[in-house]
């Protein structure tokens, strides 16, 4: 499963660049505007039925993907990395990293009315923060309740805010604008991070953000080498590929089944 | 992840049912109508479920079995798809619009490309097979004439699961794949897309997809 993550690029105490970071968000909210109408008008009828290929940047995502596909094939092994066997070193600390996450995520699904879902997120985050030596071992899901993501670039889309075009980032892939907003305001929410700020460990947030990152390319290794390997045009399928997995989290309430039957 | 996107589909059409019964009671006609509807739509969810199942046991055993070589199995593992899905009808799909402008002969020599194109495709997908079963959640129809066959294909120890819905077309004993969704990423939809970089870079030219479909080796 797929784990996004917000980056941790700036210092969140300098007061400059919170500035930065709410004026960037406001070109990002206006940008998500302009190009819902600019999406309309690139339709051409010669392109019915080829729902969802309208991509107004991919002069400059082109380039992003060539460097995160050649950047990925010179640190990962083509049948993916050290995340794609269960048994691997790097379990534990992708278990650590998706547990951090979780309070963000049950944020998220509360701020979605996901009832059930944010339920999960709390009991994964207790059960595995305690029997789970502080998420090392994921003990909830062993007990039906697996991992689901959610994020403020969904909630906003729940909130109605158009995703706005398709852009590849360097390191971090596939998102839209409307995700780029979402995973800059979450660096200001996060909860892990604010009180990791407030416990005095700002030293923390730079290196997880870092391993979140490098969790993210090593759980999608294998499944992007798969579909290079049997795409003609590896950009075009990822585009795909993410667009419908977009699609696919709006439709999917994210309720595990032992909690819809105890409902 | 559980596969649930369906679950309020089925809350809202439970009372909708409920509604029908009076209906049903009074319109003598509707009712022997409605009865065969509803028969040939049930029919028709259990064998598109019993061909998933077939089709399932079929591959595992292939790919379970220690006694072939490699190369054996992968072929064994490409005929089994050819003969279970419908090549001709996802071939014209993922052409999409460009499929009408084409000529006879470039559509043929499309379709004889594509073949093998869908075999790498599926064969890439499931090939790997590591001791996984697949279990029927359940049905619905889909497009008209379709059937979705909603499974969770999960790994022995349980740590990984994907929801995986399967587009069952055709009569009973006659079925064919159309399209497999894993996790709501449809393969066909896709591949549609994919193409469709190649299609519109060659002003809709189908033989030049077709070469480039040759010339990736598929």
């Amino acid at each position: 499963m797929r784990r996004r993550r917000g980056a941790n690029v700036c210092d969140r105490r300098s007061s400059g660049l919170t500035r930065n970071i709410a004026s960037l968000l406001g070109c990002v909210f206006a940008c998500i505007g302009l190009t819902a109408c600019a999406d309309g008008l690139s339709n051409s009828p010669s392109r019915a039925g080829l729902v969802g290929t309208s991509d107004p940047f991919e002069s400059v995502n082109r380039p992003a993907y060539s460097f995160n596909k050649t950047l990925r094939n010179a640190i990962l092994p083509s049948d993916g990395g050290p995340s794609s066997g269960l048994s691997s070193a790097w379990l534990p600390v992708h278990n650590v990293l998706v547990n951090l996450r979780e309070p963000l995520v049950f944020a998220n699904d509360l701020a979605q009315g996901r009832e059930c879902a944010a339920g999960a997120s709390l009991r994964r985050f207790m059960v595995n923060s305690t029997l789970g030596a502080g998420g090392l071992f994921d003990v909830a899901k062993r007990h039906g309740i697996e991992a689901h993501d959610n994020n403020f670039g969904q909630t906003l889309g729940v909130w109605g805010v158009p995703a706005g075009p398709y852009m590849v980032l360097p390191l971090l892939g596939p998102n839209d604008v409307r995700g780029i907003a979402g995973e800059a305001t979450e660096y200001l929410i996060d909860p892990v991070d604010i009180g990791l700020q407030r416990a005095g460990a700002e030293s923390v947030i730079w290196p997880r953000a870092g391993l979140d990152i490098a969790d993210r390319q090593f759980d999608a290794a294998p499944d992007l080498a798969k579909l290079e390997r049997t795409s003609l045009d590896g950009y075009a399928a990822l585009r795909s590929a993410y667009r419908q997995d977009q699609a696919e989290s709006f439709r999917n309430d994210n309720c595990p089944d032992v909690l819809r039957i105890a409902k | 992840m559980a596969f649930t996107g369906l679950a309020p589909l089925s809350k809202i059409c439970a009372p909708l049912r409920a509604k029908l019964k009076p209906v049903r009671v009074v319109a003598g006609s509707m009712i022997a109508a409605f009865m065969v509807t509803g028969g040939a739509v049930a029919l028709a969810a259990d064998s598109a479920s019993q061909f998933v199942q077939k089709s399932a046991v079929d591959a595992i055993a292939i790919l379970s079995n220690p006694a072939l070589p490699d190369a054996e199995r992968r072929l064994q593992f490409r005929t089994i798809i050819l003969k279970n899905f419908d090549a001709p009808a996802i071939g014209r799909f993922v052409v999409g619009p460009f499929w009408g402008q084409a000529k006879p002969e470039q559509q043929s020599r499309f379709q004889a490309v594509f073949e093998g194109a869908l075999a790498n495709i599926y064969t890439e997908r499931f090939f790997e097979y590591d001791g996984q079963s697949l279990s029927v959640k359940g049905t619905h129809p889909g497009d008209p004439g379709v059937t979705v066959v909603q499974t969770t294909v999960a790994t022995p120890t349980g740590a990984k699961s994907y929801d995986v819905d399967w587009m069952v077309a055709g009569t009973a004993g006659k079925e064919k794949f159309l399209d497999v969704v894993i996790d709501g990423i449809s393969t066909s939809l896709l591949t549609q897309q994919d193409y469709a970089s190649v299609l519109g870079s060659s002003q809709g030219n189908l033989d030049a997809l077709t070469t480039a479909l040759k010339a990736k080796g598929q």
